[in-house]
C-alpha cells in the first residue's frame, strides 16, 4: 500500500525558540514575544530569517509607546488623558483644584475655581476684647462684602476700626459717618440720625444687651480698602436688639486715610467679643 | 474679663484664629477706648433724656390748650409711654 506524507495537519506549538532544536515546516515558536511559523526545516537559523520562518503575532508595546494604563497610572489620584502622541498622566493636583481644560490642542490641568465673589474669611469670635480679620483684604479684590453676627459679654457696643498693611489697628481721627436709626419699642416707635466727624472708630449701634436674645448683625459693602491712595468707603446695614427694643441703623462711613488697610476689627466698648460672634468677608471682582 | 487685654487674631496664615497679648500701647487705648465710649453713653443717654422731657413737656402743652391726645399725636408724632 503507498504512503503519502502529508507533513503537519496543524500547527505544532514548540515553545520558546531554542537554537539546538531541529525544527520542521509548521513548527509554531515563541522568540522576544512573537509569534514565528517554521516554513523551511532548519536547525540554529533564528526565527528572524525569513527564509526559515514567518511572524505569525507581533509582540505587544508593553506600554512603552504610552498605550498601556497599568503603565500610565502609577500613583492615587493619578487620571490619565491623552496628550499628542498617547496616553498621559496628569498626577494629583492640589486638594480644592478642579480639572480644567485648557482648549483643543492642549493638555488639561488642575485649577483652582475662580470666581467674581470669593469668600476669603470665616472667623469666630474668641472671647477677647477686639476680634481682628488680619489680611482679608488683598490686590485680587476690589471690593468687599462683610456679614457679621457680634455679640458682647456685657451691655457694651460693638465698634469698627481699620487696620494698615501690618494689621496694626488704626486710632487716628479719620473716621466720618453719618447714620439714621428707626426703633421700635414696646410702646412706641422713634428714631433719629447720629453720626460722627473725625473720630476715631465707626459706632454703628447702640448698647447691646448680653442676654442670650441680644444680638447685632451688620451687613458692611466696604469699597476699596487696600487700594492705597484712595479712602475705603463703607454701606453698612446694622439690625439689632438689645433687650427692649429693635433698632435698624443704616449707616455710610468713609475712613478718610490713603494708606492701604490689610483687615479690619471689631472690639468692644467694655467687656469681650464673644466666641458666639460670627464674621463672613467675601471679596468681589 | 480674663481676656479683655487680648486680640483674638485670625488671618490666613491662621484661619482658626490665635490669641494674642495686647501690646502696651493697645491696653493704654483700650483704655482710653472705654472712657470714650463711657462719656458718649452718657452724653446718648443725657440727649435721649432732655428730648423725651421736651416731647412730653411740649405734648402736655398742647393738651393745656384744649387738643386731645390723638390731635396731639397727629401733630407731632408722639406718643406718650405707656405704663407697664
Amino acid at each position: 500500500m503507498a504512503t503519502i506524507n502529508l507533513g503537519s495537519i496543524k500547527f505544532k506549538w514548540k515553545g520558546t525558540y531554542n537554537g539546538a532544536t531541529a525544527y520542521t515546516v509548521d513548527d509554531v515558536v515563541e522568540y522576544n514575544g512573537s509569534s514565528y511559523i517554521c516554513i523551511l526545516a532548519s536547525t540554529g537559523n533564528l526565527p528572524t530569517d525569513t527564509t526559515y520562518f514567518e511572524q505569525m503575532s507581533s509582540a505587544g508595546t508593553n506600554g512603552t509607546d504610552g498605550t498601556d494604563l497599568g503603565t500610565t497610572l502609577t500613583t492615587q489620584g493619578d487620571i490619565v488623558y491623552r496628550d499628542s502622541s498617547g496616553l498621559a498622566r496628569l498626577g494629583a493636583g492640589t486638594s480644592g483644584q478642579v480639572l480644567q481644560t485648557n482648549g483643543t490642542g492642549a493638555n488639561p490641568s488642575w485649577g483652582t475655581v475662580s470666581s467674581d465673589m470669593v469668600k476669603v474669611a470665616d472667623v469666630d469670635g474668641g472671647d477677647t476684647n477686639a476680634l481682628a480679620i488680619d489680611s482679608c483684604f488683598s490686590s485680587t479684590y476690589e471690593n468687599y462684602l462683610i456679614y457679621a453676627n457680634i455679640h458682647t459679654s456685657a451691655t457694651a457696643v460693638a465698634k469698627i476700626r481699620m487696620q494698615d498693611a501690618s494689621n496694626t489697628e488704626q486710632t487716628s481721627s479719620v473716621y466720618f459717618y453719618s447714620q439714621y436709626m428707626t426703633q421700635q419699642y414696646n410702646g412706641g416707635t422713634s428714631a433719629g440720625a447720629a453720626g460722627a466727624w473725625a473720630g476715631d472708630n465707626i459706632s454703628v449701634q447702640e448698647v447691646i444687651d448680653p442676654a442670650t436674645e441680644g444680638y447685632a448683625q451688620y451687613i458692611i459693602h466696604m469699597s476699596r480698602p487696600f487700594v492705597s491712595g484712595k479712602y475705603t468707603v463703607m454701606d453698612i446695614s446694622y439690625f439689632g436688639y438689645d433687650g427692649s427694643g429693635f433698632r435698624r441703623v443704616v449707616n455710610g462711613s468713609s475712613f478718610r486715610s490713603t494708606i492701604s488697610c490689610a483687615g479690619f476689627r471689631f472690639y468692644a466698648s467694655t467687656g469681650n467679643i464673644t466666641s458666639n460672634s460670627n464674621v463672613k468677608v467675601y471679596g468681589l471682582k | 474679663m480674663s481676656n479683655e487685654n487680648k486680640i483674638f487674631r485670625v488671618s490666613p496664615e491662621n484661619p482658626n484664629g490665635i490669641l494674642v497679648d495686647m501690646t502696651a500701647e493697645e491696653i493704654a487705648q483700650r483704655e482710653t477706648d472705654k472712657a470714650n465710649a463711657l462719656a458718649e453713653q452718657q452724653a446718648i443717654e443725657t440727649a435721649k433724656q432732655a428730648k423725651e422731657t421736651a416731647q412730653a413737656s411740649g405734648n402736655q402743652k398742647l393738651l393745656d390748650l384744649g387738643l386731645t391726645q390723638a390731635e396731639a399725636t397727629a401733630l407731632t408724632g408722639y406718643t406718650p409711654p405707656v405704663a407697664e
